[in-house]
């Protein structure tokens, strides 16, 4: 049995309102059902209004549209590269925007210019992209796509690590682990309005593409015989993956595998066709996040436990999995 | 006029691959475009359409690129299906309007490479054979006037290659063109209405298939011997050996 | 912000009492008393510089020059400093070698092994840990009278400075990273000290760890302590400019201290004590 395209992105849709309601309403500070909802919608009680506005709602928020962000800058990529390996953990965008956040924050610009923060991992994930698709040529063969990345990967982190050690500020060398595993803890409206445009404008300059994904489906050529401007598919395609990578890592860091898992998984009901998944895995990346936000507080309440250990959790066994599927098709 | 090039050059670095071609398509025509490995077949199909930069004019690349899909149809060598897309899904990739016309356009394409029993099934797991004609129906959905088809019968077993040139036959009879490359003369010559000869960039020949294969030329452009005969379902073309070029 | 505390004066009593110390020449050339001594910990740097005799202490860690961590940071430049690594320290020719206990054992192994004297001392953890530590300091230097000078002294300033905690303003200790501490602590023993109920105490810490943004908003602290802002950035550290802690500055003060007089058991903890009283007065007037 399977779900009508609509009745998909529905049911999606709906998981994720749920679960954000969920994000609402977990947490360190045992608040009551009402009390929170009360607080939230009518201001009821300043320090739980506090809380639920101040803390929990940016939260929430950035959960889901990160989560977003990342499901389809997944699906985008793997339409362009046509390989279900491509996700931005995986293939080093997600550590090169943190590169550029670290710079950001370390040079003192972002302090004095906060648009600098994500502008700065934006260009590092453009940079990561771009070197990228120099390596592994227009269609990323999955070998010299997983090479590339680790290259870029480690080369990012890295000089990461080295940034972050030679701070004068002690709690700085300590960060490189909330870098590469992203957490959502103690973020503000502040990161809310920092991020928000930019994964915006990036889920915009995606539907221009879905169409042209499809075709991609094909090969290039066929795709250009039917009227594709691949150029022009290629510059939304990267432009679009980089704001929003660039921008949700620079507010929550290196989130991995929920690309890769997310149309992995929603691929088949979707038709495998590109343009149908990029909606699909946005709703599902979102509920996938969100997910694992609310888990990571009942897990361990106390213990700011990553968000990216959870992803990673369960999304590389997906991620060896489709290594091992990728080796049996020969591909 | 389906197809004008007029003057066609391609380079890759200085030297030419595809050296100052000049040919006319006409409707009701089933050309087939031959010539040996490297002879420059597929740089004169991706030219014409324009998916590649060259000198001299091209009537299909000329046109801007909503416009070229509906002039020209393109089957590539290379059979890349990239996803597990069902096989109705992936034929209406080449009509993703959502007119009604559309969809009968998909419907007779389906119908017209007999893949209406395997409509639900996803692309990527059908045999190489079926995968073609998917890929076929795919381009036929399109239904422009001009389809270009980079060696359909490439890896096809005998009766699925004899099942599209008889298909491509027929859309010339429809008043559709056809321009294929193929490598196996005994099919071109039987089914084609017009044969072109590219060797090392050039057209070396053009015209009906009986005036074009002749000894002076196989031996030549080939290296091959071969006996050509009139039989009662068209030209047979029967090689005998190879020669010293 | 109202509640900001300045900081005090710098307090001479110490080193001047130190000094005293270290010209009473009653001490005998005792075999034991070492001559040449190196301190490589921040705390037992400067437990050294107050108490070990002129020419005594050869040399202090790098860390005693940081003005953000020791309270000792002038005079610790007139030292050599060392980075607490094996060879430069053997290359002093040490008769002993002073460590925390959470120094690299494989340094002080090594030390040892090459028949260095290494003296360990653990991190206080409470008022009655730094009056130790100050004795087994005098000791390690041959040094019993003065210290026993300075920790009669310590104890006569922080019997003047002691209040109440039972009935005092409540205050949260809040550092980068959410990170907060409780009674177990140095910290928590200086904040009772000064008359304060410890909000990280109640949320359920007894020593260190995460006290989340919105217990500690929902805890309603009178008054919210987070060290001083090292210089660089660090995401750790924007949780402390989180807005909904700037809205909750309405009804709680914040004050900013300085780690420096927080971090070792040192009489320079009545310091902290000090400026938290101030902090108590001004809240409670």
């Amino acid at each position: 049995m399977r779900l009508p395209y609509p009745a998909l992105l529905a049911a999606l849709g709906l998981a994720g309102a749920l679960l954000f309601l969920a994000s609402l309403l977990v947490g360190p500070a045992a608040i009551g059902l009402s009390d929170s909802l009360a607080a939230l919608i009518h201001g009821q009680g300043e320090a739980v209004t506090l809380v639920m506005r101040e803390v929990r709602l940016p939260r929430a928020i950035l959960g889901a549209a990160i989560g977003a962000a990342l499901g389809l800058s997944g699906a985008l990529l793997q339409g362009l590269l046509r390989n279900p390996l491509a996700e931005p953990g995986l293939i080093g965008t997600s550590s090169s925007a943190a590169l550029g956040a670290v710079l950001a924050i370390q040079t003192g610009v972002s302090a004095a210019f906060a648009l600098a923060l994500p502008l700065a991992a934006l260009a590092g994930a453009l940079a990561s992209v771009a070197v990228l698709l120099l390596l592994s040529g227009p269609r990323g063969s999955t070998l010299t796509l997983i090479l590339a990345g680790i290259g870029i990967s480690s080369l990012a982190t890295a000089t990461t690590a080295l940034i972050l050690n030679l701070s004068p500020n002690p709690f700085a060398a300590n960060e490189i682990i909330f870098w590469m595993m992203g957490s959502l803890a103690d973020r503000s409206m502040l990161h809310v309005q920092l991020a928000l445009p930019f994964l915006g404008l990036g889920a915009v300059l995606a539907i221009p593409a879905a169409r042209s994904l499809d075709a991609l489906t094909l090969g290039e050529d066929a795709a250009a015989s039917m009227g594709v401007n691949l150029r022009r598919l290629r510059l939304l395609t990267v432009l679009s993956a980089a704001l929003m990578v660039g921008a949700a890592t620079a507010v929550a860091g290196a989130v991995g595998f929920v690309g890769l898992v997310v149309p992995h998984l929603l691929r088949r009901a979707c038709d495998a066709r590109p343009s149908r998944l990029l909606a699909a895995s946005a709703l599902g990346g979102a509920a996938v996040v969100l997910a694992a936000d609310v888990a990571v507080r009942l897990i361990a309440p106390d213990r700011d436990l990553k968000l990216g250990v959870l992803t990673a959790l369960v999304g590389a066994p997906f991620f060896l999995h489709l290594i091992l599927r990728t080796r049996q098709e020969g591909l | 006029m389906r197809l004008v090039l007029d003057h066609l050059t391609v380079r890759r670095g200085p030297c030419p691959v595809l050296h100052d071609i000049s040919l006319t398509l006409a409707e009701g025509e089933f050309v087939g475009l031959l010539g040996p490995n490297g002879a420059g077949k597929t740089t004169l199909l991706r030219a014409a359409l324009g998916l590649l930069p060259a000198e001299g004019h091209s009537s299909v690349a000329a046109l801007p690129p909503a416009a070229r899909a509906r002039a020209a149809a393109f089957l590539p060598q290379g059979r890349e299906i990239a996803w597990p897309m069902p096989v109705e899904t992936l034929v209406a990739l080449g009509r993703p309007g959502r007119r009604p016309e559309d969809a009968a356009a998909v419907a007779r394409a389906i119908d017209r490479l007999g893949l209406a029993p395997l409509r639900k099934r996803p692309a990527t797991e059908l045999s190489g054979g079926e995968q073609a004609r998917v890929l076929l129906a795919r381009a036929l959905a399109q239904e422009a006037p001009l389809l270009l088809a980079d060696e359909p019968t490439a890896g096809l077993d005998p009766e699925q290659q004899l099942a599209v040139m008889t298909l491509f036959a027929g859309l010339a009879a429809e008043g559709g063109t056809v321009l294929a490359s193929l490598h196996d003369l005994g099919l071109a010559a039987r089914h084609c209405t017009r044969l072109i000869v590219l060797d090392t960039g050039r057209i070396v020949a053009d015209g009906a298939p009986r005036t074009v294969l002749t000894e002076a030329l196989l031996a030549g452009t080939f290296g091959i011997r071969a006996h050509l005969s009139e039989g009662p379902e068209g030209l047979i073309f029967q090689p005998l050996g190879r020669v010293a070029r | 912000m109202s509640g900001f505390v300045r900081r005090s004066e710098r307090h001479k009593g110490w080193q001047a009492l130190a000094l005293a110390a270290a010209l009473m020449l009653a001490l005998p050339a005792a075999a034991e008393v070492p001559q040449r001594v190196v301190s490589i910990n921040l705390c037992t740097d400067q437990l050294a510089m107050l108490l070990a005799a002129p020419g005594q202490l050869v040399s202090v860690s790098n860390l005693a020059r940081d003005p953000l961590a020791s309270a000792m940071a002038g005079q610790a430049a007139a030292y050599p400093e060392n980075h607490g690594l094996a060879e430069e320290v053997f290359a002093l020719r040490p008769d002993l070698v002073l460590a925390g206990t959470y120094t690299s054992p494989a340094t002080t192994a090594l030390l040892r092994r090459l028949g260095v004297r290494v003296e360990t001392f653990a991190p206080a953890s409470d008022m009655d840990a730094v009056r130790a530590e100050v004795l087994a300091m005098g000791t390690a230097l041959g040094r019993d009278e003065a210290a026993r000078a300075m920790v009669a002294q310590f104890d006569a300033d922080l019997a003047a400075l002691r209040a109440d905690p039972a009935t005092g303003p409540r205050a949260a200790l809040y550092y980068a990273n959410s990170y907060s501490l409780g009674d177990k602590t140095l910290s928590g023993q200086i904040l009772a000290a000064a008359g304060f109920r410890n909000v990280g105490a109640e949320a359920g810490l007894s020593i260190g760890g995460t006290l989340p943004l919105e217990v500690l908003i929902l805890a309603r602290p009178d008054l919210v302590i987070s060290g001083q802002r090292y210089p660089g950035a660090s995401r750790s550290e924007e949780v402390l400019d989180h807005p909904a802690l700037a809205a909750l500055g309405t009804a709680s003060a914040r004050a900013a201290m300085a780690d420096r007089d927080w971090i070792c058991g040192t009489p320079y903890v009545l310091r902290a004590v000090r400026a938290l009283r101030a902090a108590r007065d001004g809240l409670t007037e």
